[in-house]
């Protein structure tokens, strides 16, 4: 990996491509002081950093506040139904390995609903980076509680909290075969855009699990901002240590958890110079 | 596109059962590819019991000189390995005084409902055959017999043996003929030798299942990617595709359920390039959702359903025509769709290449109709020749300003822009929209969009494939039928129409849009009858509520998993046109 | 403000080059389109909120962060400037303009808004006030004084508008009350 940081400043590139590039002509709707607005403004800086042509990144996302994200960028997006955003987000990388993969969600979107296609993106390790913008609520639908929700947590629809312990998003992915998982906080700017730059450059499935505060339905998540530490976490290739360290910790700590080298899958795609005559080989199995 | 077959054509059907492991199966793969070498056609259809592996299977050929894809009405010869619950394959396999049942008479004695037939019985020793040719197989014995049976010439037997065993090496090859000759000599007198009677022909011909068809027609069409999971009986398509797409460039995507094998079709179409599922009725029921995300978005995408007895889990192994209600209605809001049912394993190659063409060309979501009859027969046809049908993407012009993806145009389809390329970027969006792609709930917008999506489907010209049309002059009666039934039918109708009757015929592919002034075109001054093989008459209510038949029109609807044979089929419009004398 | 924590170890991306007249000028327009940035986003999402009064205080004071850009542009001409990485903090103890905006509310009050632009306004203060005290090289220093400056006439405006006596509007359509 280079940093420009690494490099002498005599060594002077000057900026080219700005965040505002990626944006679209949509502006968010996303209630005031809420935590996707840094998240977005982090994943345009990382695009810009990485220089990464527009017209070469495919936005997926499912349904939710932060599922809105690929209408407000100027990228491909494809905004589908709840749930189903890595799918999607599958079927697109393999069809087109060349473009930049990104999905967004929500943790309803992603951990509830779209379970079992979180584990399974996790297994497949496609090259793909999935951004979950977690305020442990649902709330498009205003204020029910999410699989990352604490059971304590009262509704309406739960008046004595849930009773049923939170969703573990980092030790799934690690247990499902994720090869980069790390935790990030709308309220670290700084920190989410290293962390999008290192996810987007890692080759594999890479989760960022950022904490965003609702500020609507979870205003005490506003106090986030005095317990989260910034990117004090150390990368670990081993998963042993890496579940240790993600299930150590208490949930406001940011950074790497886990970045492995493991097989990307990445089905086959040598294009057909002639078509013709393959198909024609192959029609010839048929023939008695 | 369909060649027309007589209606008085010669057959001979032959079918061998047996418990696990006897090799029923191989006998018919064997005698169905040795017959298409010895010139002619015929068809194969199989039954298993529940288990996995080693339950009791049995095949079904029907034979001819000329192209057949029906039922037999009865077996001309029916040989047992054993009788181990031959009972589950009484209905597809009925026996009658003019059947021959050989079977092995060193086991069990044949069953009540066998002797009870009238059937002529032959048992022989199969089991003691065995010993004497060291390494040898049973059904190899039977195969011999069958082959003296017919009078079918060696030759052939050795040449599809060696296609069908040759990978197992040339030991086996050498041991099984050796076994298939001492077969031969055990029941010398031939029974049913019709062969010598037919006409062989010299044309190159394929044997192919109806879900091989299905494969081949959409690489034909171009398709990128099949993403699926696994479902009873659709999953030998995928196991068609994956060897062979990655040859064309293409790749297969195993899905961890259906609502992700849809998604993934959607993303990967959205990536710019021809993608399919293929499933059957429950798997369909979970892909609704992503079914209408492509609808909505416009993203091409074509979904073969191979329907199976329902609901629910139902009987995964036999045919039933019975979610046509599914497949036209099974969506929330307004879903304008294609919907497409071949009538015949022959048309599957076209019919599926076709489908995804219109998937390409019209943006949407295309679903072709295939049940487990069609999927899974195997049949000796006529080659198929290749179609271009010219239905691609409609691409922006290179030099594109203020790009709207949903832009509203006269054909109603607008342009779809390719991931990669510059100053066209846009969001695919399952929400309502504008033109340009951005969420909308107005009325306006709503209005403009939907019927959008709904004239760039019934604008489009389907030119002559929309349906197969058989009239009859001074026809007073239409039969209408489609899908599996179709053959069943045509072939009663001919022989009612060579005694006398006129009957015309309408096998209707195009289910959706339903080309509802053709129908009635043809329908003028006539009764109509429609013909389907499931309880309730899908399809008669279908062209009732859109006045496409007239309100007299009659229903035969008969439930799977029993499938119409021509006898049944003539029995049944006989009753009905007496019922409106 | 509420300053998040970070560990008792040095920042991983803290930034020690503040002699080098490029970098800080990088440095400064870094922060400060940061906080245009945001305050036109939070404007926008403000007039769809329909909380014009807020709208309106983020729009006004967008024009002062943009004449301290417009002198750091001043600066460049002669310069180019150093692509810094976006998660580079200039000092240990910085922090994010945008972290007063988590407060932001639909319903909020002038005064409310008034108060995070002074907050916003304090970062860009400190920042200033960093410099100086790191860096004698003379260019920097007068354009240093030259944002304070302004800098302060900005904290003179929030601060006048916050004694606006306006509280909190009721929400006479609260969402459903949750705990």
């Amino acid at each position: 990996m280079t940093h420009a940081s690494q490099t002498p400043l005599e060594k002077i590139t000057v900026k080219t491509v700005k965040p505002t590039e990626y944006l679209s002509n949509v502006h968010p709707v996303w209630c005031p002081g809420c935590g996707h607005f840094f998240i977005l403004r982090a994943l345009t800086k990382a695009l810009a950093w990485l220089k990464l042509p527009k017209e070469q990144i495919g936005l997926v996302s499912g349904i939710g506040c932060s599922s809105r994200l690929p209408a407000y960028l100027n990228v491909y997006g494809f905004h589908g139904v709840h749930g189903r955003a890595l799918a999607l987000a599958s079927g697109l990388k393999a069809n087109r390995p060349d473009l930049t993969v990104l999905v967004a969600g929500g943790d309803g979107d992603g951990y509830s609903i779209g379970g079992n296609h979180f584990i399974h993106a996790c297994r497949r390790n496609m090259d793909i980076t999935y951004i979950v913008m977690d305020n442990e609520v649902y709330g498009m639908t205003k204020g029910q509680p999410s699989p990352t929700t604490p059971a304590e947590w009262q509704s309406k629809l739960t008046p004595q909290g849930t009773g049923v312990a939170r969703f573990n998003p980092m030790g799934i992915a690690l247990a499902a075969g994720a090869s980069f998982i790390a935790r990030g906080f709308s309220g670290d700017p700084n920190g989410l855009t290293k962390l999008m730059t290192e996810a987007i450059q890692h080759k594999g499935f890479s989760l960022i699990e950022i904490k965003s505060p609702c500020v609507t339905f979870r205003p005490e998540e506003k106090a986030w901002q005095k317990s989260m530490r910034s990117l004090n976490v150390s990368p670990s290739s081993n998963p042993a240590e890496a579940a240790k360290s993600i299930y150590s910790s208490d949930g406001f700590d940011t950074g790497i958890f886990y970045q492995a080298d493991l097989p990307v899958y990445e089905p086959t795609n040598t294009p057909c110079e002639n078509p013709a005559d393959v198909l024609a080989e192959i029609e010839k199995e048929l023939n008695v | 596109m369909i060649q027309p077959v007589s209606a008085t054509q010669d057959n001979l059907a032959i079918s061998v059962s047996g418990s696990g492991g006897t090799g029923a199966v191989t006998v018919g793969l064997i005698l169905l590819e040795a017959i298409a070498k010895a010139g002619f056609y015929g068809v194969m259809t199989r039954s298993f019991g529940p288990q996995i592996r080693g339950g009791e299977s049995a095949v079904m050929l029907n034979l001819s000189d000329h192209p057949i894809e029906t039922l037999a009405e009865f077996s001309h010869i029916h040989l047992a390995l054993d009788w181990l619950k031959f009972e589950r394959f009484s209905d597809e396999i009925p026996l009658t005084q003019d059947s021959l049942v050989i079977y092995d008479n060193s086991r069990e004695k044949p069953p009540g409902l066998v002797e009870n037939s009238g059937a002529k019985l032959i048992g022989i020793g199969l089991q003691n055959a065995v010993k004497t040719i060291k390494g040898s197989r049973m059904n190899m014995f039977a195969l011999g017999i069958l082959t003296q049976q017919i009078g079918l010439d060696l030759t052939f037997i050795e040449a599809a043996l060696k296609r069908t065993l040759g990978k197992k090496g040339d030991d086996v090859i050498s041991t099984s003929l050796e076994a298939i000759q001492a077969g031969m000599r055990m029941i010398p007198d031939s029974h049913y030798e019709k062969l010598s009677h037919w006409h062989p022909t010299q044309k190159p011909r394929w044997n192919i299942s109806g879900n091989e068809a299905c494969g081949l027609g959409a690489l034909r069409g171009g398709l990128k990617l099949a993403a699926a999971y696994p479902i009873t009986p659709a999953t030998d398509i995928v196991e068609y595709l994956a060897p062979r797409i990655e040859k064309l460039g293409g790749r297969v995507l195993i899905a961890e359920d259906e609502l992700a094998a849809m998604n993934m079709v959607i993303g990967g179409s959205f990536g710019g390039l021809p993608s399919m599922t293929a499933t059957s009725g429950p798997g369909f029921s979970l892909m609704t959702e992503a079914m209408g995300l492509a609808i909505a978005s416009e993203t091409p995408a074509l979904v073969v359903t191979v329907m199976r007895g329902g609901p629910s889990t139902g009987i995964p192994t036999k045919s039933e025509q019975t979610d046509l209600n599914q497949v036209l209605y099974g969506f929330h809001g307004e879903a304008p769709h294609v919907v497409i049912a071949p009538l015949n394993v022959q048309e599957m190659v076209t019919i599926s290449q076709w489908s995804l063409g219109l998937a390409e060309a019209l943006q949407t979501l295309v679903v072709e109709v295939s049940d487990q009859h069609l999927g899974q027969s195997r049949v000796i046809i006529d080659p198929i020749p290749p179609v271009d049908f010219n239905l691609k993407r409609l691409r922006p012009p290179a030099t594109t300003s203020d790009y709207q993806r949903y832009e509203l145009t006269q054909e109603a389809v607008s342009p779809i822009a390719w991931p990669g390329t510059p100053d066209t970027q846009y969001t695919a969006d399952g929400l309502e929209h504008t033109e340009t792609g951005k969420p909308s709930s107005m009325a306006k917008e709503h209005q403009q969009q939907l019927t959008k999506r709904a004239q760039k489907i019934t604008q489009h010209n389907y030119g002559e494939h929309w349906a197969k049309v058989t009239e009859t002059l001074n026809a007073t009666v239409l039969v209408i039928t489609w899908g599996s039934s179709y053959e069943a039918v045509r072939i009663a109708v001919e022989a009612l129409n060579q005694q006398g009757a006129d009957i015309s015929l309408l096998g209707l592919r195009l289910l959706m849009p339903l080309q509802t002034e053709q129908i009635q075109a043809v329908a003028k001054d006539k009764t109509v009858i429609v013909i389907e093989q499931n309880a309730s008459g899908q399809l008669f209510h279908y062209l009732l509520s859109d006045n496409a038949i007239p309100r007299n029109s009659q229903s035969i609807a008969e439930a799977g998993p029993i499938l119409f044979k021509p006898s049944t089929v003539q029995t049944a419009l006989i009753h009905c046109l007496e019922g409106l004398k | 403000m509420n300053a998040m924590n970070t560990t008792s170890n040095a920042h991983p991306h803290l930034k020690k080059t503040h002699q080098n007249m490029a970098w800080v000028l990088a440095a400064i327009n870094e922060m400060i389109e940061e906080s245009i940035y945001h305050c036109e986003t939070f404007c926008h999402t403000l007039h769809t909120h329909h909380n014009l009064i807020a709208a309106k205080v983020f729009e006004q004071f967008c024009p002062q962060f943009l004449s301290e850009q417009a002198l750091i542009q001043d600066s460049i001409k002669t310069i180019s400037l150093p692509e810094i990485p976006p998660w580079e903090i200039p000092y240990h103890d910085y922090i994010h303009p945008v972290n007063a905006l988590t407060h932001a509310h639909y319903l909020m009050s002038e005064s409310d808004a008034w108060k995070l632009m002074h907050e916003m306004v304090q970062v860009h203060s400190c920042f200033y006030s960093y410099l100086l005290d790191k860096n004698q090289q003379p260019e920097i220093e007068s354009l240093l004084k030259a944002l304070r400056k302004l800098n302060m006439e900005c904290q003179k405006i929030c601060r006048q508008h916050q004694s606006y006596n306006d509280a909190l509007p009721d929400d006479l359509d609260p969402p459903i009350s949750q705990s």
